[in-house]
């Protein structure tokens, strides 16, 4: 009876949240954008004549993928934060809602907003490559599950982020640094053989702390399987920052 | 839940990440060469950041690609003077010409994406075949090899360029017969196959490669002229099957 009640409340911020980010004008804004680049790629596939296919398929997903990016990080920053500065967290703590069943709401909204972002942008970009008289490979899907790991472990970052800090700049700017520097981490282990002393250990911390984007990056090495712990490294990823998230928003008063 | 026995379902939660952290930086590979192997062209090296920095090897790999077809594509300067001409001219000569930027940009794009299979076989093709420089082409290669040396493809390019210097065509014509075969096979390399086998007298086949790209290919040129050499070599195939 208990879970029922609290999957309930999980449902009902689950649904409120994800319509809301879907109903605001940047996601308007995001889409149309998106739509144009992925269209705009058409023109790069045209220069590159008989390999048209790759690049639009190359710069379709690259394009879905920054642009989800760009838009997740926003909403991730600023999810809770708006929510505490129009004092709309008031009223959902004023019944009988548990901290953590909103932080679980607000972290499934964010992976559904993913989800939806790159759903319809892949949709549109299909229909472009199939315009163009080409078919996609199985692993084009499977590249695009990939870009959706990737945007939830960085929007989870993100959010935890956002509960440290007041103004949503910092976690955007910590975003974009740790979406950099995960895509780097392999690269970071030629670095440190050049670094020494106190750059070397930074970095040879880092190579540990910060998330494998590359894991992910099958857009990279498309006919690549992907990595087989890929999964277990995103849930893994996922639980530790709502355990962090919890931890935090347990301690702030409202 | 207890303040206690919330700390202890947290820490718990993050348990599996501190199995997962150390596994993922110590047994992860990259396929790519380290950043510091990205040869630079030019003042390529914001792009270069942005492409490493943001996982996007292959697909600035592609716009580099265009960029030295276009080079290639488009005629030098000297074209009036000492008749120079790049593939798209009208006066079509396989691509010759100096492109001085052509075996630079080429090395850069393979620092990029080793594995661009097709560009690797467009440009050493066109500098072995096209701007002569077949030493370039074969370096070129060699890069390529490193990264992955089993590919048929690299090594058969390898062996028609040694058989073009020893000028020996109808084993350079049998080569290119191998690429052909392939679905993905550049255009590039199709015309030069049918190029080869026209000037050892194997009219079918050439007739059948030009057929091929004109009704393959997405480059107008190519097309145009897969068709002029088609209507070419009509009268030697109704010859042929008279015989």
């Amino acid at each position: 009876m208990k879970i029922k009640k609290s999957l309930d409340v999980i449902v009902a911020i689950f649904t409120r949240s994800l319509f809301e980010y879907c109903s605001r004008k940047l996601f308007a804004i995001l889409i149309l954008i998106t739509v144009f680049l992925i269209y705009f790629s058409l023109l790069v596939g045209i220069m590159a004549v008989d390999y048209e296919k790759r690049v639009l398929m190359d710069l379709g997903l690259g394009f879905i993928e920054l642009m989800s990016f760009a838009y997740l990080v926003y909403i991730s920053a600023t999810s809770i934060s708006e929510e505490i500065q129009s004092k709309t967290i008031y009223l959902v703590f004023s019944r009988p809602v548990a901290r953590l069943e909103y932080l679980l709401a607000k972290f499934l909204s964010l992976f559904a907003l993913a989800a939806v972002i790159v759903f319809y942008s892949g949709v549109f970009h299909l229909l472009l490559l199939h315009l163009r008289g080409f078919l996609c490979p199985a692993e084009y899907f499977v590249a695009l599950a990939m870009i959706w790991c990737k945007l939830s472990i960085i929007s989870a970052i993100t959010l935890f982020f956002s509960l440290l800090s007041t103004s949503p700049l910092t976690p955007i700017i910590a975003s974009l640094i740790i979406w950099m520097g995960g895509h780097m981490t392999p690269e970071i282990k030629f670095l440190i053989e050049k670094a020494e002393g106190f750059s070397a250990f930074v970095l040879n911390l880092s190579r540990y702390v910060l998330p494998n984007f590359q894991l992910y990056n099958l857009r990279d090495t498309l006919q690549m399987p992907p990595h087989d712990y890929s999964l277990y490294y995103m849930l893994s990823w996922i639980l530790a920052m709502f355990a962090l998230s919890g931890f935090v928003f347990r301690k702030k008063e409202f | 839940m207890n303040f206690k026995t919330a700390n202890l379902f947290f820490l718990l939660l993050c348990l599996p990440l501190l199995y997962f952290l150390p596994r993922s930086a110590l047994s992860y590979q990259s396929r790519f060469p380290s950043p510091e192997q990205i040869v630079p062209f030019k003042s390529s090296f914001s792009q270069d950041f942005l492409a490493v920095n943001l996982g996007m090897r292959r697909i600035f790999a592609d716009i580099w690609f265009v960029r030295l077809m276009q080079y290639y594509g488009t005629p030098e300067e000297e074209e009036e003077e000492g008749h120079v001409h790049g593939p798209h001219c009208h006066h079509f000569n396989y691509g010759s010409g100096r492109y001085p930027d052509f075996y630079p940009m080429s090395v850069h794009l393979l620092s990029m994406d080793p594995y661009f299979e097709n560009a690797v076989l467009y440009a050493s093709a066109s500098l072995a075949f096209n701007l002569e420089r077949p030493e370039k082409a074969v370096a070129l290669l060699k890069i390529a090899l490193t990264h992955s040396p089993k590919k048929w493809k690299y090594l058969s390019m390898l062996a028609a360029i040694g058989y073009s210097k020893s000028r020996q065509p109808e084993k350079l014509a049998d080569i290119f017969l191998d690429f052909l075969k392939e679905p993905d096979c550049p255009t590039m390399i199709k015309q030069l196959a049918a190029f080869l086998n026209k000037k050892v007298g194997n009219y079918g086949r050439a007739y059948f490669i030009y057929k091929d790209i004109f009704e393959t290919s997405r480059n107008k040129y190519y097309v145009k002229n897969a068709k002029k050499q088609m209507t070419k070599l009509l009268p030697f195939i109704e010859k042929m099957r008279k015989q």
